[in-house]
């Protein structure tokens, strides 16, 4: 191989890129039996051999929430019986948001194995890890029954609102993943910033504390506040308000936008850069 | 009938070395203003410089030349994994890479499982590996292991099974390189028979390697590569000609 200098780099032809990115989206999706199956495997294995397998995802969360709702309900002059639902359906919720998050710049970079052996839609992999967090999901459910068995409230129908929340809730992680999972596969830096600011948003969402308890600005410009409405408020039996809604789909279509632009525009760089 | 058609292609790679790679490079780079005479002079390695073929149904072309001359690349060209930076790649018919065989197994699930899940990589059909699986079984000779986990399994046991399933199917263009391994010796002859067959069943073949012997024995075409350029194109005999001298 001669290493040179590239000075006369050919620019390629945009559409026939463009042609390839968009249709690995579409037929990744389609591959729903293969990646269905391999994110099955992929919580299973996380916990093979333990007794408790994959509840350990649900015995941590319920640590998580007691020790966070002893120490903040103290701190916040909270009263547990209204503090702790409204803290372990938020941590429930953000588990969900940020595990999305912190996994999306690895989509590719974990798969590179893979993608060097076989020609294959590589957004399989990205549907493969939002399916895996939405399985981790159903597991933390399980503390939510736990919550509202012991203080006994009732949600009522509007839970059901949740699913709707969910589903925005994927659409974005998906999105995520298109963005992050590209350009992490080339700045090898980004994994750790997300990482940074997700740690950052835990801080600065209204999970630990109420949202009418800060500086208005601080959660109102904060994209996570609505994706974790839209969720949180109907687990909790309360009814989502037209804004959150509002903003919640126009945060989603941003993101689904300018992640699709980014990854039809350089999915054939992809393998070049693993 | 399957063919494949290669005009102009061009791969190159970018090199991206430690501190090139980050983000830091390219904010340090902007705040400082054009310390760096230009963006655009990154370094690139040639893989692949203006490469042409044609292939038909029945071609069996052997890709040789040094290490790094670019064979492997081509044959992810070929495979559709690299997309080209400039130039046509057309390929008609099915198309299978085999360049590693134990790809895509996992450890923790029994030999069946791994079937069905290697058979969905590859783009079958369940009703499709279903029909293979009774080929695949009765060629392992793993018997009751199948239902065992692969962990459990040893390397010449689960090279035995990741060599059948990736022999089990019947592809129009065949893209091997070189030296699949085959497991314990009383399985080799086995093994090889298994892949004569399976060479012979596809409509080409192309093939990576550096065993002259190999060559001759199942090519009848060769492209000598050097540096990522075509050297020499034609009939198996004349390239090694080119080639040994």
């Amino acid at each position: 191989m001669t290493i040179t200098n590239d000075t006369t780099r050919a620019r390629p032809e945009k559409p026939r890129f463009a042609q390839l990115g968009l249709a690995d989206m579409v037929q990744g999706l389609v591959r729903w039996r293969l990646w269905a199956p391999l994110a099955w495997m992929d919580v299973r294995q996380r916990y093979r051999r333990s007794i408790l397998g994959p509840f350990w995802i649900t015995l941590s969360l319920g640590i998580m929430v007691l020790g966070l709702g002893v120490v903040y309900g103290a701190l916040l002059h909270q009263e547990l019986h209204d503090y702790l639902p409204y803290l372990a359906t938020g941590l429930i919720v953000w588990g969900l948001i940020s595990s999305l998050l912190t996994e999306s710049p690895y989509v590719f970079i974990a798969a590179d194995n893979t993608i060097k052996q076989i020609p294959f839609p590589l957004s399989t992999f990205l549907y493969r890890q939002v399916v895996r967090n939405l399985i981790v999901l159903a597991h933390n459910l399980a503390i939510y029954l736990i919550v509202i068995a012991v203080f006994g409230f009732n949600p009522g129908w509007i839970v059901i609102g949740a699913l709707a929340g969910v589903v925005i809730v994927g659409l974005n992680g998906a999105a995520f993943a298109f963005f992050f999972g590209l350009i992490s596969a080339r700045f090898r830096d980004i994994p750790q910033l997300v990482v940074n600011a997700n740690q950052l948003f835990f801080f600065i969402t209204p999970i630990l504390f109420r949202r009418q308890t800060m500086p208005g600005w601080l959660t109102a410009y904060n994209p996570f506040t609505y994706l974790l409405d839209i969720v949180r408020e109907p687990m909790l039996g309360h009814s989502v308000t037209l804004f959150t809604w509002e903003m919640a789909v126009a945060i989603t279509t941003v993101n689904l936008a300018v992640s699709t632009l980014i990854y039809v525009r350089y999915r054939w760089r992809i393998p070049y850069w693993l | 009938m399957a063919s494949i058609e290669l005009q102009n292609v061009f791969v190159r790679f970018p090199i991206y070395q430690g501190a090139s790679r980050s983000l830091r490079y390219r904010l340090m780079n902007a705040s400082t203003g054009g310390r760096i005479a230009s963006q655009n002079h990154h370094i690139c390695v040639e893989a692949l410089n203006n490469v042409s073929f044609h292939l038909d149904h029945g071609d069996r072309l052997a890709l040789i030349g040094h290490n790094g001359a670019g064979k492997t690349t081509m044959l992810r060209v070929l495979a559709g994994i690299y997309t080209p930076e400039a130039g046509r790649v057309k390929v008609e018919g099915r198309i299978a890479p085999l360049f590693d065989a134990g790809f895509g197994m996992d450890p923790d699930s029994s030999g069946y499982e791994n079937i069905r899940l290697r058979g969905l990589y590859l783009g079958l059909t369940r009703q499709q590996i279903e029909d293979k699986v009774a080929d695949i079984v009765a060629f392992t000779e793993l018997g009751p292991f199948l239902s065992m986990p692969m962990r459990t399994y040893s390397n010449g046991m689960q090279t035995r099974l990741s060599f059948a399933i990736s022999t089990s199917i019947e592809p129009e263009i065949l893209l091997l390189d070189e030296g699949i391994g085959t497991g314990d010796s009383a399985f080799i002859e086995k093994a090889n028979v298994r892949l004569h067959k399976f060479i012979e069943r596809t409509g080409i073949l192309v093939l990576a390697s550096h065993s002259n012997e190999l060559v001759r024995k199942f090519c009848n075409k060769a492209l000598l590569m050097e540096h990522g350029r075509m050297v020499q194109f034609g009939p198996v005999e004349d390239v090694l000609a080119a080639y040994e001298r």
